[in-house]
């Protein structure tokens, strides 16, 4: 869960690197450049929500569920 | 087993306290990002042709909440008036130059141009022509100025002349086609024109929430119609980017009337858990298609981006603090805020909708100075 948590921020920071919320806009109705770009917004949404709602739930649990060094 | 049950109860307590993290702080902070936003938006041909590609109408739209936010600024500093009023009579004079250039449907979608209007003799648009109004007339309320005298009293016989010569009393934006989103600014333009030239419409005021109340409230939720024929038969139900809307421009028309509408809205559109707030589009008593003019919704959470963005203003034109903040704390949650050299914009949207948030932060200067009567 750790890593998922982690992987979740990972994938939301590259995608924002690369600029993929450029396309953000089609969430209104706004007509984008491209559809790879309308489709790179959504992605980009999906990513960030999946990050926000349930990246730092999924650390603490990774965290608690660790097993104890003897 | 353990990090399941650790997982299980650490979502619900992240949810409730997500609203923290994205809670505004500053009120005075996101103005002046906005501002400076929409300040430059003036300069990015990009961000308005991207605009106009969606939707000629939102270019006007843009222009009108964009006016309307400057002049309520420059109302409420008189030190930076000038600057203000700068901007907005390079707006309004792009504007009208833009509608004598490229004629009157320039801000319409095509369909407008398909069929005559039924009502209309010099087929105009009841939307184009409010907006500017209100526009004009929005500036002329700051300050005066000799240049935009004729202009406005030109738009004002031409708003007179649509309701006038409406069947039902009620002017088209399209052929066949009115909507109460533009009968109510336009409504709201001559209100504020009156405050300007000393007029009286009064009457035609009346006669409109007369005629209103008998037509166009949906019997089954007792809120305005969002859009309808030539002869008042409705189109759509109460739709929540109409409503919002309406309901602020009817405040100087009929405040109880407005309070009404806004109080009917929040309680069949509006929406709010955990912190966060926003609007759905249609009551479940009337699911209406998708309008092109605002937007998809979001499912699960039944969303609308144009009902949530709108629902913004009637929250702070109507001083429901509580649900405003729950809305901008949905905002700024959903709706990617960006800032770029102090520059403010909201990425799931488009400037049109960063100007109608601006709006709904500055409002209120305006409004007041019209109901009392009072010249700066």
């Amino acid at each position: 869960m750790m890593r998922l948590g982690l992987g979740l921020v990972a994938l939301f920071v590259v995608a924002r690197t690369l600029g993929l919320d450029r396309g953000v806009g089609v969430l209104s109705g706004t007509v984008p450049g491209t559809m790879a770009e309308a489709l790179a917004g959504l992605a980009f949404a999906a990513l960030w929500f999946a990050a926000v709602l349930l990246a730092v739930p999924l650390m603490v649990a990774g965290l608690v569920g660790r097993p104890r060094q003897r | 087993m353990r990090r399941a049950l650790t997982l299980a109860l650490c979502l619900p307590l992240w949810w409730s306290l997500l609203h923290l993290v994205f809670r505004p702080t500053s009120r005075v902070d996101l103005v002046s990002r906005l501002t400076f936003g929409q300040q430059r938006a003036w300069t990015d041909e990009s961000a308005r042709g991207a605009l106009r590609r969606s939707n000629p109408e939102w270019d006007l739209m843009h222009r009108l909440f964009t006016v309307l936010a400057l002049a309520n600024q420059a109302l409420a500093d008189p030190g930076a008036r000038a600057a203000h009023l700068g901007l907005v009579d390079g707006i309004v004079e792009d504007t009208l130059e833009l509608e004598a250039r490229h004629g009157h449907p320039h801000f319409l979608l095509p369909y407008a141009q398909g069929e005559p209007f039924r009502a209309s003799a010099d087929q105009r648009s009841l939307f184009v022509d409010g907006e500017l109004a209100l526009m004009l007339a929005a500036r002329q309320a700051v300050e005066p100025s000799a240049r935009w005298v004729a202009p406005l009293q030109a738009r004002v016989a031409v708003l007179e002349r649509a309701f006038a010569s409406a069947p039902a009393g009620f002017p088209e934006s399209y052929p066949d086609e009115g909507w109460t989103f533009c009968n109510t600014v336009a409504l709201a333009a001559l209100r504020v024109a009156d405050h300007v030239q000393g007029t009286d419409h009064r009457a035609l005021f009346d006669t409109w929430l007369a005629r209103a109340r008998r037509t166009l409230v949906d019997s089954s939720t007792g809120l305005l119609v969002s859009s309808f024929h030539a002869d008042a038969a409705p189109r759509d139900g109460p739709e929540g980017s109409t409503l919002w809307l309406a309901a602020h421009m009817l405040v100087l028309i009929d405040p109880t009337f407005a309070r009404q509408q806004y109080d009917g809205a929040k309680r069949l559109l509006g929406r709010h858990a955990l912190g966060f707030g926003w609007a759905t589009e249609w009551p479940q008593s009337w699911r209406g298609q998708a309008d092109v003019d605002s937007g998809p919704t979001i499912p699960l959470v039944d969303a609308h981006a144009g009902s949530s963005g709108l629902a913004v203003l009637g929250a702070a034109a109507f001083e429901d603090e509580a649900f405003e903040e729950e809305l901008l704390t949905s905002l700024h949650f959903a709706a990617f805020p960006s800032d770029d050299d102090g520059a403010r914009r909201y990425l799931a949207g488009n400037v049109l909708a960063d100007a109608v948030v601006l709006y709904a932060l500055s409002q209120g200067p305006l409004w007041t100075a019209v109901r009392r009567g009072a010249r700066s």
